[in-house]
This record gives C-alpha cells, structure tokens and sequence, in this order.
C-alpha cells in the first residue's frame, strides 16, 4: 500500500465547495479587522454607524425598492399588452363576422338579380338551372337534405400499447370523407366546415386542419345524400369495418347515425387565379 | 434604530420616485439587491458578534454588488447570463440563510 502524502484528505473533500460556502458565511474581513484592532495594530473603532454605513444602507433599500417596483411595472406593461391584444382580436374577429355576413347578403342579392336577369328566355332559364347546379357541387350554396352524421372521437388517454394508438389523425378523417363519397354523398361539412373540391384535410402538430383551420375533437361529419343507399353503402365499406375494429380495440370513438334534416353551410367562395372558363365561341365545354 | 430607519427610507423612496432604469441595467438590478441583502445580514451577524467594522461594511457591500452585477455581466456577454445569475443567486441565497440562522442562535439563543 502506498502512504498518502501531503496533507491528509478531508473526509468531506468533494462537497468542499458548499461547506466553505457556509463557512465563510460571514465575511472574513470582519474577523481579521477585529482580530488587528485587538491586536493594537488598527484604531478602535469609533462611532458604530459612520455617515458611510447610512447611505449603504439607503442605497440598499433605494434598489430594492426600485426593483420591487420595475418588477410591478412590467407586470402592468405585459398585462396592458395582453388585454389590447384581446381587445385587438375581439375587433377584428366582429369585423369578419360583419364581412361574412355581408358576403352572404351580396351572393344572395347577386343569385336574386341574376334569376331575374337570366329568367326572361328559355336558353337563360337552361343557363340558371345550370348554375345552380354547380353551386351546389361547388358548396358555395348552403344545401339542406337527408343525410348521414358520423362522429369521430380520439379514445381516452393512455389505449393502445403505442402512443397515438388511439388518436384521430387527418387521414383517417380522410378515409371516413372518401368512403362517404363514395357511399353517394352529395355535401359534406366537418363540424360546420363544408368540404368542396379544393378542401384540403390534413394536421398541424396535433391538430386536424380542415380548409386550414383546426378543428378540436370530437370530429362530426354531416353527408346529405340518399339515406337509404348511403347507410348501408357506408356500413359496409372497408373504412367503417376498419373503424369498428378500432373502436373494440382502443376504444376509439365512431358512430354513424341517420338525420331526416341536416343543414350544411356553404363554403366560402373559391377563387380562381389562373384558370378561365372556356368560352362557347372559344371552343366550347 | 438608525439603519432600519436608513432601510425603510431607501425603500420607500425607491418606491415612489419610482426611476426608470435604463433598460441596459435592468437584469443586473435584481442581482444587485441580492447581493445587498447579502452584505447587509453579513453587517447584522457581525454586529451581534460583536466585530462590525464599518469600513469593512462598506467596501464588502460595494464590492458584493459589483462583483454580482459583472458576473452577470459577463455571463450575458457569453451566452449564459441566465445561468450565471440563478448561479449567484444560489450562492449569495445560502450565505444570507447561515447568515440568518447565526443571527437567530444569537437572538433567540436556539
């Protein structure tokens, strides 16, 4: 065995540091000044608070207070930022409602005025059935009619044996929308998002996004279309078997159920930035 | 009487004039306190040890505020004033408790 040289180690040698941090707690200097002024080596000391100590101790509370009260102050600051920022959201949101409500008002004073003006002849009474037509395809009508509801749920925290085992994602609230099409659905809407040809459904992080806009669980899908060939075309589709055994299996949310009524909103009107129609005189359709 | 009065008086003057601080000093405020409170329970031990000096009161409080303050400083300068600070907090918050506890054994003699 090889003796330790040097001085013996500390018991306590890792945790040095915090033991010196209370050792020395107290500032050194007063014991070494006391020590020399007992020693004669140092004047004893004089008054006990000197003009020095006084505006020490001023300059201490001085910057306690000071930042007691900066501290109050930015808290107001954030809180008047927060409520402007509300009041700011609040305005706008009502002033988009006012625009949509507005918007609606126009498309239907611009359907009355064109029935009026395309009513007179027979091609004009062809060409407003025809339009119509299309805006119901197109969804920028709102439609009311028989229909399927089927609602789509993420199952309770923690089913399945994987994360996300029991969670709804964008492609299976895809699934579910192809499979109503196919099952001969004529209008779509997910919780009062109607669906046209140019929906996008996909996810952000967690969220489902339906025409770019998040949606919150659970997800209510509403298809007008033939009940009575819909329901059983529907039930019996891969997607909905697939759901089903979901359902038993994470005790994920699915249920399909008739509706004598449902109305659907129309969705906002689509732009066209490049394409232009082909004109009869053009070519024709 | 006279220091506590000198507190009292810093701190409501603080409080009313209410300053702006210069938004370059505002993270190092904070810590300057600390390290004030730190010196200042320093002050009172040594003063129930019957060893105050107020040379050493002063220059120990200068010098706590101005070292705090430049470590933090610094910190800021390379990326890690934040760390820096929780760091002087933590060292300066467990001297002001031995500190505080010396002063209770001498008061209260427990």
């Amino acid at each position: 065995m090889v003796e330790p040289r040097g001085p013996a180690r500390r018991p306590d040698g890792s945790m040095s540091l915090l033991v010196d941090m209370s050792a020395a707690a107290l500032d050194p200097s007063y014991a070494e000044v006391a020590e020399r002024r007992a020693r004669g080596e140092l004047p004893p000391a004089r008054g006990r608070f000197h003009g020095r100590v006084v505006a020490a101790l001023v300059a201490a509370g001085l910057a306690t207070g000071i930042a007691a009260a900066q501290v109050r102050r930015d808290a107001e600051v954030a809180d008047d930022v927060r409520r402007s920022l509300v009041a700011d959201v609040e305005r706008r949101t009502q002033a988009t409602d006012a625009l949509a409500d507005r918007a609606a008002d126009l498309r239907s004073e611009v359907s009355a005025v064109r029935a009026a003006a395309l009513g007179a002849d027979a091609a004009g009474q062809a060409l407003a059935e025809r339009v119509a037509l299309l805006e119901l395809v197109t969804g920028t009508v709102p439609v009311r009619g028989p229909g399927l509801r089927v609602s789509l749920d993420d199952a309770e925290e923690g089913a399945g044996t994987e994360p996300g085992d029991g969670r709804v994602f964008d492609r299976d609230v895809q699934d579910v929308v192809n499979a109503l099409w196919a099952a001969g659905a004529e209008a779509i809407a997910i919780n009062g998002q109607r669906l046209t040809s140019r929906t996008a459904i996909r996810s952000a992080g967690e969220a489902v996004l339906v025409d770019l806009r998040p949606l919150a669980p659970p997800y209510r899908l509403e298809a007008v279309g033939d009940v009575d060939a819909m329901e059983p075309a529907f039930v019996d589709s891969p997607t909905a078997r697939r759901f089903q055994t979901w359902t038993s299996l994470y005790g994920l949310g699915f249920d399909v159920q008739r509706a004598e009524e449902l109305r659907l909103p129309a969705a906002p009107e689509p732009v066209s930035r490049v394409a232009v129609p082909l004109t009869p005189s053009g070519g024709g359709t | 009487m006279i220091p506590a009065i000198a507190l009292v008086l810093g701190v409501v003057l603080g409080l009313v004039l209410n300053p702006t601080v210069p938004t370059g000093l505002q993270p190092y405020l904070p810590i300057a306190v600390v390290a004030a409170l730190d010196a200042l329970f320093g002050a009172v031990r040594a003063q129930l040890d019957g060893i105050f000096d107020d040379r050493v009161f002063v220059v120990s409080f200068v010098s706590n505020v101005l070292v705090a303050a430049l470590v933090v400083f610094l910190g800021d300068q390379l990326g890690v004033g934040g760390q820096l600070s929780t760091g002087v907090v933590v060292v300066l918050g467990i001297r002001i408790f031995t500190n505080a506890a010396a002063i209770r054994r001498h008061l209260f003699h427990a």
